[in-house]
């Protein structure tokens, strides 16, 4: 854990900060920006997960990825905008938590493809999940919900770990590119 | 000893996760064939200034006329929405709204008049519902599970 000039604990530096902001800027413009012509459901989680699972594989610390969630949704929000109004935060919010689960629960080792794959597939499933519980809300009938539901499951627990796994690929590459930043957080990782 | 609680603990966890997946695919699946049925599916209406003019069923839509359009590399068939239109006694409007229940997209397309033209259609999904598609709607601006084309 970071320490500040007066010696106290706190859980995130400026420089943690600056790269969550940038990786959620990236999560949420990923949703304008990187439209794939996959008509399928949840295939944005293909690169939706794949950035958070970096975002969070980058900025090691605890809380990193609900951090990123969070952000991501409040840009969402006003940039993406849809009939959530401000729910659509938490549609953002889940997935980062999620990946802050897996990251406690594999012990930071998010750059391990089969948990990164987990990982990612957990976590597009938490949105779509979040996404249902958001639509029953705003009172949409439970029968329009569940139409094409189990299709949405699979594509997006699918493209989820597919998105994970490639954010693992992204997160092994940087660590070999010779950017200070990163090496920062290299030496960090190693500090036991 | 040590060792090997380290060894068995993630495998459980990577276990559960692995069930927490399957289970909740399987649970929508069965969401999906449990709470379905054609009676869930509203018929479409036809409406102006709050008036409801014609009601339609899936069925009903299904014996209009159908057209084919391409787009995306698939194509889709479908009644014309303006061949719906006529068949609700609509003879003329300045514009048309589109809605539908805003699941999986934003719930509502506004289409100036020059806009809905021939190649627009209710294309039939396989989700037993129809969705506003043509060769000039982009993907985004597609409203699934339409439940009412509204005119102005």
């Amino acid at each position: 854990m970071a320490r500040g000039r007066s010696g106290k604990r706190r859980l995130f530096t400026t420089q943690d900060l600056v790269v969550l902001a940038l990786f959620a800027a990236l999560v949420a413009l990923s949703k304008v920006v990187l439209r794939m012509p996959i008509h399928v459901p949840g295939h944005s989680g293909m690169t939706w997960m794949a950035i958070l699972l970096v975002g969070r594989g980058l900025v090691r610390r605890p809380w990193a990825g609900t951090v990123l969630g969070f952000v991501s949704g409040i840009i969402a929000v006003a940039v993406v905008g849809g009939r959530e109004g401000l729910l659509l935060w938490l549609k953002y919010l889940a997935p980062g938590a999620m990946m802050d689960l897996a990251a406690l629960l594999s012990r930071e080792h998010l750059r391990h493809p089969f948990v990164g794959a987990v990982a990612g597939a957990t976590a597009n499933t938490a949105k779509l999940v979040t996404s249902l519980l958001v639509s029953l809300a705003l009172g949409i009938p439970t029968g329009y919900l569940a139409l094409g539901l189990g299709l949405s499951a699979t594509t997006h627990v699918v493209f989820g770990a597919l998105g994970g796994w490639l954010g693992t690929l992204v997160l092994r590459l940087l660590r070999r590119v010779d950017v200070p930043l990163l090496q920062t957080y290299a030496r960090e990782e190693d500090v036991p | 000893m040590y060792r090997r609680e380290q060894g068995i603990r993630p495998r459980a966890i990577v276990l559960i996760v692995l069930g927490f997946l399957f289970a909740f695919v399987a649970l929508a699946w069965g969401a999906e064939l449990l709470l379905t049925s054609p009676d869930d599916i509203p018929p479409l209406i036809v409406t102006r200034d709050g008036t409801v003019l014609a009601e339609f069923s899936m069925d009903e839509l299904r014996d209009l006329p159908t057209r084919s359009y391409s787009q995306f590399g698939k194509s889709g068939e479908g009644p014309a929405v303006l061949a719906v239109l006529t068949e609700a006694g609509v003879t003329g409007f300045e514009r048309l709204i589109v809605r539908g229940p805003a699941v999986r997209d934003d719930g509502i397309l506004v289409l100036e008049r020059d806009q809905v033209t021939d190649e627009i259609v209710l294309d039939f999904a396989n989700r037993g519902t129809v969705k506003i598609a043509g060769p000039d709607i982009e993907w985004e601006d597609r409203v699934r599970d339409v439940t009412e084309l509204e005119v102005e």
